[in-house]
């Protein structure tokens, strides 16, 4: 039996962590991530399957809202990305899980490798990423549960706000992390300077 | 008792020195005793011209060369006039200097609104050699050829002449600064912020809207120009509630800066108006600091997106036109009161006040407050106002009812004014500052971006703004509302007005009470000896030297509609957009042809308002950050290699990897192909697009989407697809395998990944929304590697787990299956081939790619594996025929590709109608064919043209084109894939690939486009 | 410009490519071909009024949800009267016609 394949990540743990002026960049990659989509267009029983397996409803406008076991964002209409609880990528394969679990009514798509996200928290990182991202973060727009598809500069993200501190959860595709992290870091340089 | 620190021991303007020395100046011999907001007790060291100054914390670089008593600061830009320091503020079209030094050195930047800083370096720009004694100030002398529409009439003849002899010579003469010749060492931002209210301009008005519109808990952000907020406030003797007014401005500014949703930006420039409520800003971070701090940016480039926008951008003072008006030393009045009120400093000694309102009348008082003696007022009103007569009386000078300046005197300054009273007799009055006033210009420019054109008031004597963008309310003297109190209110109701359109309770603010001040006007654009030639130039545009009389030119040639008279005179077009120029142009216009002002109109005023650097519209984006870049999962380990890469869009791809002692690109990309072609070579070709494609609708969706036929593709097997465009040209091809009963996932060449994505979600969303089916990128999901050649076989066999079957006969060629490899990593293994050879594609989550490809350089060593790049790729697809990026150009068809038989006749698809258009499927058109040179080693162009042998190089012979070549290891020669007219019917004919970039013709021969293995026999082994 | 998502709210114009002109329909494209309909087809993929006023067009919004979308576009003002999901828009319609 040959050896086994060993993960890695498109950041090095050395080059992306960044912590000054009170805002923390990290890799928070790690949890397995599904795409589900609406399959058959029976939404009602889609949202019975879901919520009898995970205690949640799927949302219908661009919110993440955690279930047992199970977080789901928006992404799109009729469209959500899964992503589970454990940081790692123990536990069984989420892609087989919510197969099993949807049958035909969702089409699922492994997204794990797809995706980094870079999280960014303290003080200073929602002056950080507003000026990365072009969409108001302004707590009366944008609070913890809320998420938005947008534009970090030139790269597509998906960003949703964890807490309240605030902390701010950014999915990027993997091949562009490199840049978003270096765009995010000069952020965090100009708000912190700023501030 | 002197007004003045210490009295000038020697001319204000020193005569030129010994290069190499700096003599002191006499510290700020024009800084009056007292007043001003500057640091007196910080001294502040700069350099102009060469020569030492000094200033203070809050002095502009004119205010401070004023101090020094340097009034000549540049020479014109086409005549070379001596020219001084005409306002305080952006509008300054005459004192332009180059900041800076070395990389960071900036041409045309106005000495008006450059924070002092020390160890400042400026200098005078187009002069030669020296300010004071300008060879080309001739230019003036040659004045007659030079007026309007010289470049149309003067060079007219022969053509050649005018690129060798005159433009040189022109551009030495006529022109600015000089840019920098290095790459700009700063860095500059972009962000984008929110608000509920945009407010333009912190004067009296921008800060009561700010006010009422914060206190009501509005978001806010207060935009200013300058470093210090309060517009005419710190300019005026002016008190608020008895107090100074710039105790008014430091507690609203404390208020502001109290409120958490109020963001206060000094030095950012709201430079456009753009749609849906979006404006431009520049903040000038760094610009006022002598060395940009690490991390600093020097600007940022704001997106402001508001719901309302309060502006409040004040006036421009308006000189008026006269017979030498651009004399050092003559000064617009408002910028007199400012650098004796907010800078301290004595513009002169001996002043004389014209004017046409009572607005100047102030400039009067605060002259005589500051001890500098008013020889004269001359007020071109028949009658004065009751203001003019005290002002005159109080400063004890002499009042010319209905009066004109009509002429400036002297050289390099000022020295005497010549006055002509109502009833014609004429004077001359000494002094060296002449304070003018032609009235006040409404900054109506951000309400004119979307098309409005303001309105002409004639009681103002001034274009207030009339039609407005969506959103934007005008309020103080930009709307035309004169005087502090009126200004105060007016802000505050458009503040109030702003806020609750966002949904705020607003309550009006408290009005401080405000001396009375009179704004009597009555028109007076220019004097009736503008146009007289004895008396000299009267400038309408300081900056591009447009005189009265080139108006006058262009009424009588002709051009007297606005925009005609702008482009024929080039009146406005320079970098202060005739913000000091364009009115009193089209009032003179107006008057020359008979017609209103009204009538005559205004040219439309487009963003920017006040110039912006290309580099803070670059922002970040430039260099190696000029777009993102994505990279494979295996491009560490192939920069480990040392690989060579290669931009395919954002995406960064290992074009070839050379080894010790390959001599060099050719040698290592031969050698890669040769691997590939004799044992096995591995590439990643994760690049490719990778889209999933699930539901009971997904073969019937990919009919639609693809030319070819999907229905009968059977579980675990690929095909080749092609996509055209409705219009029936080809769009993209790849594969698409189909992984379960209604799962599929296609792939895209790597450069359509994203528009082949938005053109399925087209045909998805819109034509036919009934199909069951979704789809996903999983482009960055796969890490996916080509294992090509004969033994690839051999090398998979090492790392696939042995469940799996990998013979030819259980995994023939365009089979697809999801796989485990290495002990259960699942994986999925396409046997795909674009080299054709036997090879494969195998693909795993993305983290894992990199121990793959390191796994199968190890497991394939024994077989002599080779990693090879993109430029290899080419070869062995050039090598077999394969249309790639150079065919796939969006002009090409299916049947001038040889796939025209791939159109299915039996279903719709997108481009099926028109791609049987008759010329589409013309045989004449060019259509693909293999290209070989007659001699192998001739190198055949990418690019080159074919033309029958012997036929001239016309357009009329061109028969197609090469589209790809490279050197074949395999073949022993250059080879070449090309679209040729008639092409497959040519096989064996020789045609000429002419090249003349290159300068080169190569006799080469038709012939079919796959060289290596055309049966395809080492495909399917 | 800044147009409203229905699903994702109010966003800058670089999130969006424009495609044009929302009232066409692709004309039938089964066989029988070729040549068939060979009018309308010149029309679909040609021809383009350039009307002066509320315009009903076509805009992805790419950097964001990738809905198509019908967007109602004042096209001397920019002014963005409507925006819709363009699978409801055509579903809508078909509806309507079976009516």
């Amino acid at each position: 039996m040959p050896d086994p394949l060993h993960a890695r990540g498109p950041l090095s743990p050395s080059a992306c962590s960044y912590d000054h002026g009170g805002i923390r960049i990290t890799d928070m990659s790690g949890r397995q991530v599904a795409g589900v989509a609406l399959l058959g267009g029976d939404r009602a029983a889609l949202d019975a399957t879901v919520r009898q397996a995970w205690g949640v409803d799927l949302p219908d406008t661009p919110r993440i809202v955690a279930g047992s076991g199970l977080t789901f964002a928006w992404a799109g209409p009729d469209q959500w990305l899964a992503l589970s609880d454990a940081v790692d990528d123990s536990g069984p394969d989420l892609e087989h899980v919510l197969r099993t679990t949807l049958g035909p009514l969702a089409a699922v798509t492994d997204q794990g490798d797809s995706r980094v996200a870079l999280r960014i928290s303290g003080p200073g990182s929602r002056d950080a990423l507003s000026r990365l991202l072009p969409i108001d973060l302004h707590p009366r727009a944008f609070s913890p549960g809320n998420t938005a598809l947008t534009l970090a500069g030139h790269i597509g993200v998906q960003v949703w706000q964890v807490d309240s501190c605030p902390t701010y959860d950014i999915l990027v595709f993997r091949s562009f992390a490199r840049s978003l992290h270096h765009d995010l870091c000069a952020a965090a340089r100009g708000a912190a300077r700023a501030a | 008792m002197s007004p003045f620190d210490a009295a000038p021991t020697q001319s204000p303007t020193p005569g030129p020195t010994p290069s190499g020395s700096r003599p002191r100046q006499p510290t700020q011999p024009f800084r009056l005793a007292e007043g001003g907001l500057i640091d007196r007790d910080t001294l502040v060291r700069f350099h102009f011209d060469g020569r030492d100054f000094t200033g203070h914390p809050g002095d502009t670089l004119a205010s401070a060369l004023l101090a020094n008593g340097v009034r000549l600061v540049g020479r014109s830009f086409k005549y070379h006039r001596p020219r001084g320091i005409l306002s305080a503020g952006p509008e300054e079209p005459n004192a332009l200097v180059e900041l800076r030094t070395g990389p960071r050195r900036e041409p045309n930047t106005r000495a008006t609104t450059i924070e002092l800083f020390d160890g400042l370096e400026a200098s005078s720009q187009n002069r030669f050699p020296s300010l004071r004694h300008d060879l080309l100030s001739i230019n003036g002398l040659l004045s007659p050829i030079l007026t309007a529409g010289f470049y149309y009439k003067t060079f007219m003849w022969p053509a050649a002449f005018w690129e060798k002899l005159y433009e040189p010579i022109i551009r030495r003469a006529a022109g600015l600064g000089r840019a920098a010749d290095e790459a700009d060492p700063d860095h500059y931002e972009k962000a984008t912020a929110f608000c509920d209210v945009l407010v333009v301009g912190a004067g009296p008005a921008g800060l009561a809207a700010a006010l009422t519109a914060g206190r009501a808990g509005a978001r806010v952000i207060l935009c200013e120009d300058d470093a210090q907020p309060g517009g005419r406030l710190l300019a005026e003797q002016l008190s608020l509630d008895g107090r100074p007014a710039r105790d008014w401005v430091r507690d609203a500014l404390a208020e502001l800066g109290a409120m958490p949703e109020v963001r206060v930006m000094s030095r950012t420039t709201v430079f456009g108006t753009y749609d849906g409520g979006t404006y431009g800003a520049l903040e000038h971070v760094t610009d006022h600091l002598a060395a940009t701090a690490p991390h600093l940016p020097r600007q940022v480039l704001w997106r402001i997106v508001a719901r309302r926008c309060v502006l409040a951008a004040g006036a421009i003072e308006r000189p008026v036109v006269f017979p030498g008006n651009d004399r050092p030393g003559i000064m617009l009045a408002g910028a007199v009161r400012t650098y004796i009120n907010r800078f301290g400093v004595a513009p002169g000694r001996k002043a004389v006040v014209f004017a046409n309102n009572d607005d100047a009348m102030r400039t009067v008082a605060d002259l005589a407050k500051a001890g500098i003696a008013v020889a004269a007022v001359v007020d071109s009103r028949a009658a004065p106002s009751a203001t003019s007569r005290d002002a005159a009386r109080d400063a004890g000078a002499r009042l010319i009812a209905g009066g004109q300046v009509t002429r400036a005197i002297g050289g390099r300054a000022l020295t005497a004014v010549r006055i002509r009273d109502a009833a014609g007799r004429e004077d001359i009055v000494p002094c060296d500052l002449l304070a003018m006033s032609g009235g006040w210009n409404p900054n109506v420019h951000l309400t004119t971006h979307h098309g409005g054109r303001p309105e002409y008031i004639a009681s103002l004597c001034a274009f207030v703004p009339s039609v407005l963008p969506p959103g934007m309310g005008v309020a103080g003297m930009a709307a035309g509302v004169a005087g502090t109190a009126a200004a105060l209110a007016d802000g505050s109701r458009a503040g109030a007005e702003a806020a609750t359109a966002c949904g705020f309770a607003t309550s009006p603010l408290s009005m401080p009470s405000v001396p009375a001040e009179p704004s009597g006007i009555e028109p007076l654009w220019h004097t009736l000896s503008a146009f007289g030639g004895a008396a000299g130039k009267a400038f309408v545009d300081f900056q591009n030297d447009v005189t009265a009389k080139d108006i006058g030119l262009a009424r009588q040639e002709g051009f007297r509609a606005v925009e005609h008279l702008k482009r024929y005179t080039t009146l406005g077009m320079a970098t202060d957009q005739g913000k000091t120029a364009n009115v009193n142009a089209l009032a003179i216009m107006a008057e020359l042809t008979g017609r209103t002002i009204p009538e005559t109109g205004t040219t439309l005023i487009r963003p920017p308002v006040q110039p912006i650097a290309i580099g803070a519209l670059a922002g970040p984006h430039r260099g190696g950050h000029f777009k993102p870049a994505r990279l494979t999962p295996t491009h560490d380990w192939a920069t480990e290699l040392g690989a060579t890469f290669t931009a395919a869009g954002l995406w960064q791809r290992a074009q070839w990897f050379a080894r010790p002692g390959d001599a060099g690109w050719q040698e290592t990309v031969n050698r890669e192909v040769t691997a590939v072609r004799t044992a096995v070579g591995i590439c990643d070709v994760t690049t490719l697009g990778k889209i999933d494609i699930q539901g009971p609708d997904a073969a019937a969706f990919l009919e639609r989407v693809y030319a070819n036929a999907w229905k009968k593709l059977p579980v675990g097997r690929a095909r080749y697809g092609l996509m055209l465009r409705e219009d029936g040209f080809v769009f993209d091809d790849g594969t698409t395998a189909r992984l379960g009963d209604t799962q599929y996932v296609m792939t895209t060449t790597t450069a359509n990944a994203g528009p082949v994505m938005q053109h399925l979600e087209f045909c998805h969303q819109w034509l036919w929304p009934d199909y069951d089916v979704r789809m996903i990128s999983v482009t960055d999901q796969w890490a996916q590697i080509a294992v090509a050649g004969p033994k690839s076989r051999d090398v998979l066999r090492q790392i696939v787990d042995t469940a799996y079957d990998l013979s030819n006969d259980a995994f023939p060629y365009m089979a697809a299956a999801e796989i485990t490899i290495c002990g259960g990593q699942k994986a999925r293994l396409f046997r795909l081939s674009f080299s054709g050879e036997l090879a494969y594609e195998i693909a795993v989550p993305a983290r894992f790619g990199d121990a793959l490809v390191r796994r199968l350089m190890q497991s394939g060593a024994p077989f002599g594996i080779t990693p090879y790049g993109t430029e290899a790729l080419g070869v062995l697809r050039i090598e077999k025929g394969h249309p790639a990026g150079p065919e796939l150009n969006g002009q090409t068809t299916a049947h001038d590709l040889g796939m025209g038989r791939l159109l299915s006749t039996r279903k719709d698809f997108v481009g099926r109608a028109m791609a049987q258009r008759p010329a589409l499927t013309d045989p004449a058109r060019p259509t693909l064919v293999g290209l070989r040179p007659v001699a192998p080693h001739d190198v055949l162009p990418a690019g080159a043209h074919l033309l029958p042998k012997g036929s001239p190089a016309t357009a009329a012979s061109d028969q197609g084109w090469v589209s790809s070549a490279a050197w074949s290891p395999s073949v022993g020669s250059w080879i070449g894939l090309g679209l040729l007219s008639n092409g497959p019917a040519r096989h064996g004919e020789i045609v000429c690939a002419h090249d003349p970039l290159g300068g080169r013709v190569v006799e080469v021969e038709i012939v079919p486009p796959v060289f290596v293995d055309p049966t395809g026999e080492r495909l399917h082994a | 410009m800044r147009i409203t998502c229905p699903c994702c709210g109010e966003r800058g114009l670089d999130e969006f490519s424009y495609r044009g002109d929302a009232t066409l329909s692709r004309p039938a494209g089964d066989p029988p071909l070729p040549g068939a309909g060979a009018e309308a087809w010149a029309e679909y993929v040609y021809l383009r009024d350039n009307p002066s006023g509320p315009h009903r067009e076509l805009w992805y919004h790419g950097a964001g949800c990738r809905s198509w979308l019908v967007v109602t576009r004042n096209t001397r003002t920019h002014e963005i009267l409507d925006t819709e999901r363009a699978v409801n828009v055509v579903r809508a319609t078909r509806k309507d016609a079976e009516a």
